[in-house]
């Protein structure tokens, strides 16, 4: 399991020639996102987008421990159940729900079509109906289990909208400021954030309801149901407490605790096996790797053609991503998230040291493609670099949602931190966490340098060759012999004797 | 191949190509098979010959590293060895530290032995090739110095005190009169052969430490004695 020049280029040419051409298109009319969005067939969406988190999801999935565990799975089920009905529902916000990143859900309104007003309008109700929802129906549907609390953005504008993957494994991908920001906004705990852009699209009632933030952003005001019903009548959703609560105790019926399994795993976790009741819960190193800079270098593309090459890199970065992740290192690739990927390593079981070496060989990987591979196959990415953050935990992994659209998703506070570490980093860097790095050989911790106001290890610009050559160096610090190799691309110095290799004894070096 | 003479110090000189046409080109083929990557240069004005070009290290993720290389042959080549050079500064100064401390001296030229360890054999018909393995493996080491910032393996110190470390190497059983000998080797002080000698043995020098001490001087060599440990008066 490594990273390879010769494979890592073959896979992105092979890529690159089969991709075809993109098109990128306004969306004038509605359509079935999912039936509509490939790869290639892309459009350029106006709508709203909304992320709303549950930070203390990750927590509950770390720390609870006996009985209650089971109630914790079903609590991420049930809740992700019943937010995509609210989201997706044709006669509540008929949105579309893009996909979970773990517990937190990215949804995008886009219908009426440029209908600025509505589409800001039930972003902004949404997060209020899901903290109506979490407040007095969820949490008093959990009573052992910590009152969960929503944290959300919301943000509007034009975004490409593509999709990757195959039947029954498809995701959606939205790029673009508007689902980049929405993201970024989201605050503390029980915050509900806006952009200025989407503010100014509300109306006057509503912009009543919120207060400017130091930022420049603004923050939706706690009110009451009664303000909230009024405004869900206004613009014509229908949804109410009582609605949700009986769906909650319907789905606690169809999914009872007894059938609720989660257990640790032995050999590489099936993904497509997991479910509400098949969940795993294992030690892992949860991997975040982004593209820095993406957002701009695609804010910059004017015209279709720069449009068409950004979505090609995207694209082809993407699939790099993955297979790195994949075939080179024994990873499983959770998600995209946008110009993100999320990769996650767990075996060998019960070898932290080996399991965090994999998962820091892969972000090394992965800069590697980007550094070199990626780059010669594409000039055109020019300064774009990864931003790569690593941390290890116990984990939850399982799969949400029904027929083809499913979420893989891993849920722990390692999750979020190594999010958390890759949002703090820039592009070429690899921030790890404190817990991985004392899991390290000396050699590769001494790649890493403690940023204090970052609070993380960072390592800059690591590749393939640069830990390569951190490994010979314990070759030549006793004075053995070395063995040379004349080839075709050049002369190999290495330890190993071979065909074809002469023994040297390195001279002892000096400077007059 | 047709042989100019050059003009040095108003004296006409058949360069070392010309005297030994068969070493050019058993050094020719040699570096065709090993290093296809130089090649052989001679400078029309002066005469000089080098090797140009890169030296290419692949790792084994397949990732190469170029480095162009000049070897430049000096006049009295082979009996003198080929003077290697970083021809385009691949390696800079580690942050706060000298390209000394990668033992890489000016204009790129790189310090692969204290001159009194060179292996360099002008008898061995394999002699250049010995040479270009040894440049190749500095340069590895260099790449790996570009990763760690460390130059962990075994050198000599800078300077006069690579001098001395070597000295000490030399008097082997005997490195505790460094301190008594050192003036002596580094002519410092000078000794008479029936004076007696400055180690507390008694002895005539000539009876005692005399040849040891020529032995090291001759390794070193007058001229780098003088540069290295001048005297006062010098």
């Amino acid at each position: 399991m490594s990273w390879n020049y010769q494979t890592s280029k073959e896979r992105i040419k092979n890529h690159l020639s089969s991709l075809g051409t993109i098109e990128i298109e306004k969306l004038v009319r509605d359509a079935d996102l999912y039936a509509l969005l490939s790869e290639t067939t892309c459009r350029e969406i106006f709508g709203a987008h909304v992320y709303v988190d549950v930070p203390n999801f990750a927590q509950l999935a770390t720390e609870v421990e006996g009985a209650d565990y089971p109630r914790v799975n079903q609590a991420i089920h049930l809740y992700q159940r019943e937010v995509s009905r609210i989201v997706e529902g044709s006669g509540v916000f008929d949105g579309i729900r893009v996909h979970f990143q773990g517990p937190k859900l990215h949804a995008l309104f886009y219908r009426p079509i440029d209908a600025a007003g509505q589409l800001a309008t039930k972003a902004v109700l949404l997060q209020a109906v899901l903290r109506e929802f979490v407040r007095n129906v969820f949490n008093s549907a959990y009573p052992a289990l910590a009152d969960i609390v929503i944290a959300g953005g919301a943000d509007i504008g034009d975004a490409i909208g593509t999709q990757d993957g195959m039947k029954g494994d498809r995701e959606l991908l939205f790029i673009g400021d508007p689902a980049n920001y929405a993201a970024r906004i989201i605050g503390e705990p029980g915050e509900l954030r806006l952009t200025a852009r989407i503010y100014d699209e509300l109306t006057k009632e509503i912009r009543q309801l919120c207060s400017k933030a130091v930022d420049g952003n603004y923050t939706l005001d706690s009110f009451d149901w009664s303000v909230l019903q009024r405004l869900l009548i206004n613009e014509g959703i229908q949804w109410s407490p009582e609605t949700s609560a009986e769906r909650l105790q319907e789905d606690k019926v169809k999914f009872p605790l007894k059938d609720i399994s989660c257990s640790d795993a032995d050999t590489t976790i099936d993904l497509d096996a997991l479910s509400i009741t098949n969940n795993k819960r294992v030690k892992a190193a949860s991997l975040f790797a982004d593209v820095d800079g993406f957002t701009r270098y695609i804010a910059a593309a004017t015209t279709v053609e720069q449009k068409q090459s950004a979505l090609r890199v995207l694209h082809a970065i993407r699939k790099e991503m993955a297979a790195v992740v994949k075939h080179d290192f024994d990873g499983l690739r959770i998600q995209y998230q946008g110009d993100r990927v999320q990769a996650f390593f767990h075996m060998p079981k019960n070898d932290p040291g080996a399991i965090v070496a994999k998962a820091i060989d892969a972000g090394v990987g992965l800069q590697s493609s980007m550094q070199h591979t990626l780059k010669e196959c594409l000039p055109e990415i020019g300064d774009l670099q990864l931003a790569v953050g690593i941390d290890f935990g116990l984990t939850l992994v399982s799969r949400l949602g029904t027929r083809g659209q499913r979420d893989r998703i891993c849920v722990g506070s390692a999750v979020e931190r190594a999010a958390a570490c890759q949002e703090r980093c820039h592009g070429s860097e690899i921030g790890i966490t404190s817990p991985v790095y004392i899991l390290l050989e000396e050699a590769v911790q001494r790649q890493f340098r403690l940023d204090d106001q970052r609070g993380l290890y960072i390592a800059t610009s690591l590749t393939a060759e640069k830990t390569e050559r951190l490994k010979k160096a314990a070759a030549y610090a006793g004075g053995q012999p070395v063995f040379l190799r004349s080839t075709k691309s050049g002369v190999t110095v290495g330890n190993t004797e071979g065909p074809g290799a002469r023994q040297v004894l390195p001279s002892k070096s000096y400077a007059d | 191949m047709r042989v100019r003479y050059f003009r040095q110090n108003r004296t006409l000189i058949r360069p070392w190509y010309g005297r030994n046409a068969a070493r050019l080109t058993a050094d020719r083929a040699l570096v065709a098979e090993f290093y296809p990557t130089l090649k052989l240069r001679i400078e029309s004005s002066s005469g000089a010959a080098s090797l140009e070009g890169s030296i290419i290290i692949p790792a084994e993720c397949g990732i190469s590293s170029e480095i162009a290389t000049r070897v430049e042959f000096p006049g009295d080549y082979p009996g003198s060895e080929p003077i290697p050079y970083d021809a385009d500064s691949h390696f800079q100064p580690w942050p706060g530290r000298t390209l000394r401390d990668r033992h890489i001296a000016g204009r790129g030229r790189c310090c692969l032995w204290l001159p009194p360890c060179s292996p360099w054999n002008s008898a061995d018909p394999l002699a250049l090739k010995h040479f270009l393995d040894q440049l190749a493996i500095f340069f590895d080491k260099q790449l790996i110095y570009d990763v760690t910032g460390d130059w962990i393996w075994p050198a000599y110190g800078h300077e006069r005190e690579g001098y001395v470390e070597f000295i000490r190497e030399q008097l082997g059983t005997e490195a505790g009169l460094i301190d008594i000998l050192l003036p002596v080797i580094t002519m410092q002080h000078s000794v008479g052969p029936n004076q007696e000698c400055p180690c507390p043995s008694g002895k005539k020098f000539k009876k005692c430490h005399l040849q040891v001490v020529e032995k090291i001087q001759g390794r070193i060599g007058v001229a780098r004695i003088r540069t290295n440990f001048p005297r006062p008066q010098d």
